[in-house]
């Protein structure tokens, strides 16, 4: 991409080619009204308000790209008299309610329309009756809606779930005697008739399935521009110019987006603060359902001393600390100070064990971290996922790939077990392929075989994947035309079978992936794989949970080295990345044990006290302090709401770690794992207008030694039979998620209890279950009783065990598969 | 005489007739001491008193009436026709009162319409500068007449139900033609949107 200069408004500008008129403009402090336009998505060309001149021609700035010398006039009279009669075309019959709408103080029609100072109306047209939807948790409010489709463009092209469509407003036509393009001028009289003509409507789901393409993401909500979507959590509870917007973290999941808690006071006579929604800034980031609407999970709790002396009591006599990775980076240094000043254990499996497996990619990709992240992410053009239900373990993450797919004219291939009807639902050139669980080694040896590059791979990989392959001769029958002279002497053409040997490579490979992938499936991925040339690997926890996990790492590792992939090592908890980077973390348990968010003997809890033996500590909604998210960022966490019990700051304090508040431990985070000296106030927390994330800062991987032993595919037990997958439902993550009583009232069934199972209909009725019964699924002599219901967007047989308030059948470092088996449990 | 900056010199002009020649001046002298003007300034004082004519108001058994534009406590209005409440939780007079010292809490109500739960002003910061009732686009919030408020504390908070019609008492629930009126010439001055019906 080459730089050019341009000139807007007699200003000179550098710009890379490429990149549209509008977004130069932006990222260089000029205003073009627009209304339509999303950064991160194609141009939907709604509005057209964002016209300009160039080079004395009228072009609509959010699709021109920018060229070598061109001249652009952002004002001129003509096209202020467009915009004008544009904006008074989208106030036709919009009602006149601001005074009760959740979008005023915010609205872009409102702006737009003072803006371009609309103070008198000169078109009508007949009124259409009110047409109002509740979708999911949106709600959608036809009268308001100015069809900038803004909510379409960013549901198929962003968030992937394509779920909205047009449909017909049914109402009056316009009487083009009285209007016409005369009158308004070309562009305001084709917007009128477009708002004219249209409504937005829910896609209808396919009738054959149950499927409904919506994933509740709220994220059409967020980008619609006036009223008319607006997501019902928040709907008439408070006017937004009344609440305070911070910046923050979402705590979720480990994609740690970028998001705003709103807060106000609670009431009238209650002055303690309240968060009221959520926001996103949604040219630069798109947050999933839970990170929007699972806000309410604080810990409202006061200083109860007795409870602390007792837990000052229980660290006394404690040999091990066990935790959970939902804190702070600076919490897990107090737990590491602890470690060693007093030798206390440090367990946190789940950490421990994605510790482990960055630990062995390290050995053979010769850097202390992948180096993947969100950013590499949406400027690939060719994706491999492996080992993540990704819709439900990184919903974002499966945003980003679904946008990078559709704007950089990429292909995505995704590995995994259970068939998804939503990646297939994606943009086309996404692939499944489904193995069969527990074949992972093999997949990441195919990757081998794919991409690296064979020169730079050591010669016993190249030896062992070649091992696999064997030529054959296949006989074939083919037709061929033949000229021949018959007997008249002319020429005829005819047809004759021959049969002819032809040479086939056949690569066992398959075998062992399970995967039987024929001709054309092969032809299907070269043309996938054709043309890219920026690669991103997304490698999830079933990888990291797999009993061959260690070497599936080397291989990754190798993978990354010798291959244009940039690996991102998902990690499976939110903060699991900076506790494995700060933590010195033990295999197991020893004596009396503390537990911070996990079992223990005495418990701190975020997710509020109710035993003697628990001490409350502040939800991630309360903290300062940072998390490393997905892209290796430090991000800050700032707090929405106060605290007013005791931290684990006050513990250390007590235990003779001194120091005043705990983001003083900011800067004190190990730098030889790659952090920065760098203050917590420091550190920026959001984005700018160019898009550029200005938000803590990222860790860079620091170079090791390598070594390059691997081991070949080692047969692991099939897993059949019945098979169940350890799998959150959507919105669902660990017990804040599971506290939010916003997500608890979700309108769809997916919304998740975690006392089910969710089961797909082969399953069912392979086993003859039927929604809602009662069933008993052990494994290993653990049992455990749970509802079976009928599950949305899950094809194939299985069923998702959650485990977001803990499994019995599961731990957090089981492989995610497992065979179980089941029975219904009758009364 | 010095002109100071930003003060205008004015010319003082008296006005007063006084004694010219000796002889005026000394009529003038005599009829004062002379006269009963003590008197009569009694006879006055007395005569009210007697008569119970008085001026004096007294409070706080008796108030003066006040002019219709009145600022004192606040009223929130209902709709004469329905009786319902005029308030519909916009939110202005919360963003434009300058002493920060109205809230109000809203929700989404069974009808699916924006609903005021409660709504109160801490009279106790209130400077009674009209601008709440000047802004509300429905003429909900207004000025009362009352303007005696008795409180322990600087705090004093008056909630919705104090200040708004009582049901019973629509009938007599008056217009405030204050700040926030319509103005007698209004119509002269809307833009009619043309209708297609
Ligand atoms: S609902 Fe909102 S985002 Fe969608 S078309 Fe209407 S105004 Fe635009
Ligand atoms: S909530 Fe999300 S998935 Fe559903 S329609 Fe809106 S953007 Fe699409
Ligand atoms: S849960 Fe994860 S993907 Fe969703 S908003 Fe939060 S951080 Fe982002
Ligand atoms: S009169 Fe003025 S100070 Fe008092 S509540 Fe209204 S706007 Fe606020
Ligand atoms: S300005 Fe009027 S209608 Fe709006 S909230 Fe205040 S009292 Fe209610
Ligand atoms: S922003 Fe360009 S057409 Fe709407």
């Amino acid at each position: 991409m080459s730089e050019v200069t341009i000139k807007i408004d007699k200003k000179e500008i550098k710009a890379v080619e490429g990149e549209s008129v509008l977004n130069v403009a932006r990222a260089n402090g000029i205003y073009i009204p627009a209304i339509c336009f999303l950064k991160r998505t194609s141009a939907s060309m709604a509005c057209k308000l964002c016209m300009v001149e160039a080079d004395g021609k009228r072009v609509y700035s959010c699709n021109a790209k920018v060229k070598e010398g061109m001249d652009i006039v952002t004002h001129t009279e003509e096209i202020e008299h467009d915009r004008r009669k544009i904006m008074e075309a989208y106030c036709v019959n919009h009602p006149l309610q601001c005074g009760v709408c959740d979008k005023s103080g915010e609205c872009e029609l409102q702006d737009n329309t003072m803006f371009q100072q609309v103070y008198e109306q000169f078109q009508a047209v007949q009124d259409t009756p009110r047409h109002i939807s509740i979708w999911g948790s949106v709600k959608y409010d036809g009268a308001l809606c100015i069809m900038c489709k803004r909510c379409i463009t960013v549901c198929k092209e962003m968030v992937g779930d394509d779920a909205l469509t047009t449909m017909a407003r049914g109402g009056a036509e316009i009487d083009e005697e009285k209007y016409n393009k005369e009158t308004m001028g070309k562009d305001p009289f084709g917007i009128w008739k477009a708002i004219n003509k249209n409504l937005i409507d829910k896609k209808i789901p396919n009738p054959d399935s149950r499927e409904n393409p919506c994933t509740d993401c709220g994220e059409c909500a967020a980008v619609c521009p006036t009223g008319a979507m607006i997501t019902k959590d928040f709907q008439y509870t408070s006017n937004a110019w009344e609440l305070e917007s911070i910046p923050s973290t979402c705590a979720h999941c480990s994609v740690g987006c970028h998001l705003y808690y709103e807060v106000k006071y609670e009431s009238i006579g209650n002055n303690e603060k309240k968060i009221y929604r959520t926001k996103n800034d949604f040219h630069f980031q798109s947050i999933c359902g839970a990170g929007r609407f699972g806000y309410d999970f604080e810990n409202r709790a006061r200083k109860d001393e007795r409870t602390f002396k007792k837990a000052i009591e229980a660290f006394k006599e404690a040999k091990t600390i066990a935790f959970s990775s939902l804190i702070t980076n600076e919490e897990a240094l107090i737990l590491q100070k602890l470690k060693e000043k007093y030798g206390y254990k440090l367990v946190n499996n789940e950490a421990k064990n994605y510790q482990n497996f960055l630990h062995e990619f390290s050995k053979t990709s010769g850097n202390s971290l992948y180096t993947g992240s969100v950013d590499e992410l949406v400027s690939s053009n060719f994706f491999v996922s492996i080992g993540t239900s990704l819709k439900s373990d990184s919903p974002v993450l499966r945003y980003s790939l679904n946008n990078a797919v559709k704007m950089n004219k990429g292909a995505a291939i995704y590995f995994h077990p259970i068939l998804d009807p939503l990646i297939d639902a994606m943009q086309k050139n996404i692939l499944s392929v489904n193995h069969p669980a527990g074949k992972e080694e093999a997949v990441v040896y195919y990757l081998l075989d794919m991409f690296a590059n064979k020169e730079a791979l050591p010669q016993e990989i190249v030896s062992y994947l070649d091992s696999f392959k064997s030529e054959t001769t296949e006989t074939v029958e083919e037709v061929v035309k033949e000229k021949v002279t018959n007997k008249e002497g002319e020429e005829e053409v005819v047809e004759k079978t021959i049969t002819k040997d032809v040479k086939k490579i056949v690569n066992r490979l398959y075998e062992e992936m399970g995967v039987y992938i024929t001709d054309d499936k092969e032809k299907e991925i070269e043309k996938l794989i054709a043309k890219k040339d920026k690669y991103s690997l997304i490698v999830g926890e079933d990888v990291i949970t797999h009993p061959r996990s260690k070497n599936i790492a080397r291989l990754l590792g190798i993978l990354e080295k010798t291959s244009l992939f940039k690996v991102v090592i998902v990690p499976p908890k939110t903060n699991s990345l900076g506790v494995a980077l700060i933590c010195d973390l033990d295999d197991s348990k020893e004596g009396y044990c503390v537990g911070y968010n996990a079992e223990g003997d005495f418990r701190l809890t975020a997710s509020g006290a109710t035993k003697e033996n628990e001490l409350d500590m502040p939800a991630l909604n309360q903290q300062e302090g940072t998390f490393v998210n997905v892209s290796r960022r430090v991000v800050p966490l700032n707090p929405a709401l106060d605290y007013k019990g005791f931290t684990l700051g006050d513990i250390a304090n007590k235990l003779e770690i001194i120091f005043e508040y705990t983001v003083d431990l900011t800067e004190e985070l190990p730098q030889e794992k790659g952090f920065k000296p760098i203050c917590f106030d420091e550190l920026g927390s959001g984005f700018e207008v160019s898009g550029f994330e200005n938000r803590g800062y990222q860790i860079q991987p620091i170079e090791t030694k390598t070594s390059e032993s691997v081991e070949k595919i080692a047969h692991i037990d099939d897993i059949r039979g019945t098979v169940v997958y350890r799998c959150n439902p959507i919105k669902q993550f660990s017990a804040y998620t599971a506290k939010s009583t916003i997500l608890a009232s979700d309108p769809i069934p997916n919304g998740g209890w975690a006392d089910n199972i969710y089961a797909s209909e082969e399953f069912l009725v392979a086993n003859k279950l039927s929604d809602g019964e009662r069933v008993r699924l052990s494994s290993d002599g653990v049992q455990e009783e749970l509802i079976v219901l009928k599950g949305e967007k899950i094809d194939g047989k299985i069923a998702l065990v959650p485990n977001f308030l803990g499994s019995k059948l599961f731990s957090d470092t089981d492989y995610r598969f497992k065979d179980v088996t089941i029975e219904r449990v009758d009364g | 005489m010095m002109e100071r900056e930003g003060i205008k010199n004015y010319i003082e002009v008296d006005t007063r007739t006084r004694p010219v020649s000796r002889w005026q001046q000394f009529t003038q002298v005599v009829r004062r001491s002379v006269s009963i003007e003590l008197l009569k300034g009694l006879k006055i004082v007395f005569g009210v008193w007697l008569k119970d004519e008085s001026h004096t108001l007294i409070y706080p058994k008796e108030k003066l009436p006040l002019g219709p534009r009145y600022r004192a406590v606040h009223k929130l209005l209902r709709l004469v026709e329905s009786g319902n409440e005029r308030c519909i939780g916009c939110g202005l007079c919360e963003k434009i009162c300058i002493a920060q010292c109205i809230r109000m809490e809203t929700k989404i109500d069974e009808d699916k319409r924006k609903e005021v739960v409660d709504y109160s002003i801490n009279l106790g910061r209130c400077i009674f500068c009209g601008y709440c009732a000047e802004v509300c686009p429905e003429l909900a919030i207004v000025h009362g007449g009352r303007y005696e408020n008795v409180s322990e504390q600087r705090a004093h908070y008056v909630l919705k139900d104090d200040m708004l019609t009582p049901i019973d008492l629509l009938k007599q629930q008056e217009e405030f033609p204050g700040y926030g009126a319509i103005s007698p010439d209004a119509d002269s001055k809307i833009k009619k949107t043309p209708l297609e019906y």
